[in-house]
C-alpha cells in the first residue's frame, strides 16, 4: 500500500517537472513576444495588464544580461518578486537622487573629536608624503643658482678693466635712457566731432 | 617641506590683490592646509566646519536644478567674496575681499592642481 502511493508521488513529481518546464518555456517564449512587442509598439496604450514596474524592470540592465542569457535557466519561480523587489529599491534610490533636499544640509555635520582626529590623521599623512616626495614646483632660490661650484667664482678677484668696462656700459645705457625724447607733432588729446 | 609648500601658498596669497585665505580641506570641510593673511580676521564664517560641507551638498543639489553638474561656485557679499573649487575629494577654498579680481583667483586654480594631487592621497584610505 506503501509502494504505489510514493510511486504517485514519483509520477507526480516527473509530472510537475514536465509541466514546470514547459511552463517555463512558455514563459520565456511570452517573455521574449512581449520584449519584442515592447519594443515595436512603444504607443500602446496601457492596460490593466500591464505591470507598472514592468518598464523599468525591462530596462535595467540585469534583467537585459538575462534576456540575452539563456531565459529558462534564469527565469526560475522565485524571480519575479525579487525582480519586483529590485525594481521598487531602484525608484526609490532613483528618487532620492533626483529630489532636491534641502534638509539634507543639516545632516553633515561632523562631531567635534571626529573633526581634530581627522586634522591630526591628515597632518600625519601629510607630513610623511612631503618628506618622501621632493615636489617639481619647489623652485630654488637665489643668485647663481643654475651655476655649478659657485664658490668659485665668487672667490676670484675682479680685475680693473672689467670693472671700468661694466661702468662704461653702465654710464652710456643711463645717458641713452635720459636722452629719450617725445617729439609730439599732433595734439594729443583730439576731440570726437560729434555733430 | 611643508614650510615650503606653506610658503608657496602665501606666495600665491600674494599675488592676488584682496584675496586673504586660501583654504583646503576635504568634502566634510576638515582642513588640510590653511594660509591666510594675517591682516583680515573677520573671515572666519568661511572657514567654519559647516561652510565647507553645505557647499559641497549645495552644489549637489542645485546639479539638479538643470544646469548640470558645476566645478566651481562664486558666492559675493556685502564685504567678502567665497570662491570654492570642487576637487574632489578635497574643496579648495579662496576667501577674499569684494572687490578683489575673481578671475585672478581662478586664474590660481592651475598653479594648485600639482599640489593637490599629493593632498588627495592624505584623503583617500590607503
Amino acid at each position: 500500500m506503501l509502494f504505489p502511493s510514493l510511486n504517485m508521488i514519483n509520477n507526480n513529481s516527473v509530472d510537475m517537472d514536465y509541466i514546470r518546464s514547459i511552463w517555463e518555456c512558455l514563459a520565456s517564449i511570452c517573455n521574449c513576444w512581449h520584449c519584442t512587442d515592447d519594443l515595436g509598439s512603444q504607443g500602446i496604450e496601457p492596460n490593466e495588464r500591464t505591470h507598472l514596474l514592468a518598464d523599468s524592470v525591462n530596462q535595467s540592465p540585469a534583467l537585459r544580461r538575462s534576456n540575452s542569457a539563456d531565459l529558462s535557466n534564469d527565469y526560475s519561480q522565485s524571480l519575479p518578486k525579487k525582480d519586483d523587489q529590485n525594481a521598487l529599491s531602484r525608484l526609490v534610490q532613483n528618487t532620492a537622487i533626483n529630489m532636491i533636499n534641502v534638509g539634507a544640509l543639516d545632516s553633515h555635520t561632523l562631531e567635534h573629536q571626529e573633526y581634530t582626529d581627522r586634522i591630526k590623521l591628515y597632518s600625519q599623512r601629510l607630513q610623511q608624503q612631503w618628506n618622501n616626495i621632493q615636489h617639481p614646483g619647489f623652485v630654488q632660490k637665489g643668485l647663481l643658482k643654475d651655476v655649478p661650484n659657485h664658490q668659485s667664482y665668487l672667490s676670484k678677484g675682479i680685475h680693473l678693466d672689467d670693472t671700468a668696462q661694466m661702468r662704461i656700459f653702465i654710464q652710456k645705457s643711463v645717458a641713452g635712457v635720459l636722452g629719450i625724447q617725445v617729439d609730439h607733432r599732433e595734439a594729443v588729446v583730439v576731440p570726437f566731432e560729434i555733430p | 617641506m611643508s614650510d615650503d609648500i606653506k610658503n608657496y601658498f602665501k606666495g600665491l596669497l600674494q599675488k592676488v590683490s584682496g584675496l586673504y585665505v586660501i583654504q583646503i580641506t576635504d568634502r566634510d570641510g576638515v582642513p588640510l592646509l590653511r594660509v591666510s593673511n594675517t591682516q583680515e580676521k573677520n573671515v572666519d564664517f568661511a572657514l567654519m566646519p559647516s561652510f565647507i560641507p553645505t557647499f559641497t551638498t549645495a552644489s549637489d543639489q542645485a546639479s539638479k536644478l538643470g544646469l548640470g553638474r558645476n566645478k566651481t561656485i562664486i558666492s559675493m557679499y556685502s564685504n567678502y567674496q567665497v570662491v570654492q573649487m570642487i576637487k574632489l575629494p578635497l574643496i579648495l577654498t579662496f576667501v577674499g575681499a569684494e572687490d578683489c579680481n575673481t578671475g585672478h583667483i581662478l586664474a590660481l586654480e592651475h598653479q594648485v592642481d600639482g599640489y593637490l594631487e599629493e593632498m588627495k592621497l592624505a584623503v583617500t584610505e590607503p
